[in-house]
């Protein structure tokens, strides 16, 4: 059992999140595993992305593995856009052998959306974000796809993401209750930065499907740290920031230190909100997640 | 009708010789470009223009392939490959075939991949293999922003599915799963 499994609903779960290299040198990365494992007394999982705005990173299993044997319990992301069926559950198949068993199961961005260095790779897309994770499912009763055993059942704790900025909102209501019925064990959002819109969610979702999700979700933190940062987010899908979060960054003397403060803020709110805890993306500052969980 | 989009022009011109023929089918080209628009590419092409009925149903080709350096065509996959074969010659396609259109107005949006496993019936009348860049057969996306979709400046076919289900009172099936065809 994962220790994010383990202690899910139980404590109040914080992950981190790694980016694999961008070639074979891995020296580097393994200075950021180093670091990381000090944070492991902390830490519940680190998430390990997979081409992430698909632009070539190393891959995310390879990364996991190195994780794995490094001490640090991952959170194996996997996308559909790379991948199809088979390529999908031979992958999963390799993760299990290896120990690993939290994957965020996701559909992917597409080859072509902005940020891509590869805007002509075929997106595969032969499941999506539900259809894995129903694969994961029928992998933990020890079945394929197709329903052919497999020589023992994988044990994973299947993740999904959650979009709360997608407008209109229903449509992501609709496909988080649908990816819950699939077999979701935990929610992983987007970078939020209102709490507003956490809540906003949170309401609509019980008053529609009469059910509340709280704590089933991980609410996802990315620590601002510059005006320019905030810019450039507010072009992603998805991302809200409010003009007076970024006001305060923009007049800011301490633009790290004030991004800090925003992103402490928003761990007391998912605590209010009675999340299942906080998800956060240093975006490589891994002092940033350090000062986090100092004030956590 | 068959979607065209034309080539980069420029591209295939450096493609071009001293006796050139653009061969046009009468069909699926004039329903995606004017007349006018088809003439002016001869210009460019610097070629001879030839109309054909409909290529696709394997008309005579009255052309001596010998007579020509380049052989352009202006037609679907489809039609460029026949014009290739019955002439048993090269030829370079001047368009892409992007899938089955409709046209509301000036616009051809393209509702069709022609994907041979049609999903409609489970998608309340709408196709994502097609209008969804992600085919996604579980949408929306993570990316929906007011309603349009992420990576093209189209509307969300999930979001428009969805509304159409709930019209349809298909929640249960809304809600559910889409699994695709596994064997």
């Amino acid at each position: 059992m994962s220790k994010l499994s383990k202690n899910f609903g139980k404590e109040f779960i914080v992950t981190g999140e790694v980016a694999p290299p961008r070639g074979p040198d891995l020296k580097e990365f393994m200075h950021e595993v180093e670091e990381f494992k000090k944070l492991m007394n902390r830490l519940y999982g680190v998430n390990v992305v997979d081409i992430p705005g698909a632009r070539l990173l190393m891959s995310s299993l390879a990364a996991s593995i190195l994780l794995k044997q490094n001490g640090i319990d991952p959170i194996y992301q996997l996308v559909c856009r790379d991948r199809n069926q088979l390529a999908l559950e031979a992958d999963l198949i390799g993760a299990a052998a290896f120990g690993i068993e939290n994957v965020l199961a996701l559909t992917g961005d597409h080859p072509s959306c902005r940020s891509s260095d590869h805007p002509k790779a075929k997106g595969v897309f032969d499941l999506d974000s539900a259809t894995l994770i129903k694969t994961m499912k029928l992998m933990n009763q020890g079945k394929d796809l197709v329903g052919v055993d497999l020589n023992k059942p994988t044990n994973f704790f299947i993740g999904a993401a959650l979009a709360p900025g997608a407008t209109p909102i229903e449509g992501e209501i609709h496909k988080t209750k649908r990816k819950l019925d699939a077999g979701t064990d935990f929610f992983q959002t987007q970078a939020v930065f209102e709490s507003s819109m956490m809540w906003d969610f949170l309401d609509k979702y019980e008053s529609l499907m009469k059910e509340d999700i709280a704590d089933k979700i991980l609410m996802g933190l990315v620590p601002l740290y510059s005006y320019g940062m905030v810019q450039f987010l507010r072009t992603m899908p998805g991302i809200v920031i409010s003009e007076e979060t970024g006001k305060r960054i923009k007049e800011a003397d301490d633009p790290v230190e004030e991004g800090i403060n925003i992103a402490s803020e928003l761990i007391d709110m998912a605590r209010e909100m009675n999340l299942a805890g906080v998800h956060i993306m240093p975006s490589g500052k891994i002092e940033a997640l350090m000062r986090l969980l100092e004030s956590i | 009708m068959i979607t065209l989009k034309l080539k980069n022009i420029d591209e295939i011109k450096g493609k071009t010789g001293d006796k050139n023929l653009l061969i046009v089918c009468s069909l699926c080209p004039y329903w995606n470009f004017s007349k006018e628009e088809v003439e002016e590419l001869g210009v460019k092409l610097d070629s001879e223009v030839v109309k054909l009925p409909t290529i696709c149903n394997y008309p005579e080709i009255k052309v001596d392939p010998e007579d020509y350096d380049r052989i352009y065509v202006l037609a679907c996959g489809a039609g460029s490959q026949v014009v290739s074969e019955v002439l048993d010659t090269e030829i370079i396609p001047v368009a892409d075939t992007t899938g089955i259109g409709v046209k509301r107005g000036d616009k051809i949006l393209e509702y069709c991949s022609a994907c041979g496993d049609c999903v409609l019936e489970k998608t309340a009348g709408i196709c994502p293999i097609k209008r969804c860049p992600k085919s996604l057969l579980n949408g929306p996306c993570g990316g929906v922003r007011d309603g349009k979709c992420e990576v093209d400046d189209i509307d969300c076919a999930w979001i428009l599915i969805d509304k159409r289900m709930k019209k349809f009172g298909k929640w249960d099936e809304l809600i559910g799963t889409r699994i695709p065809r596994l064997k």
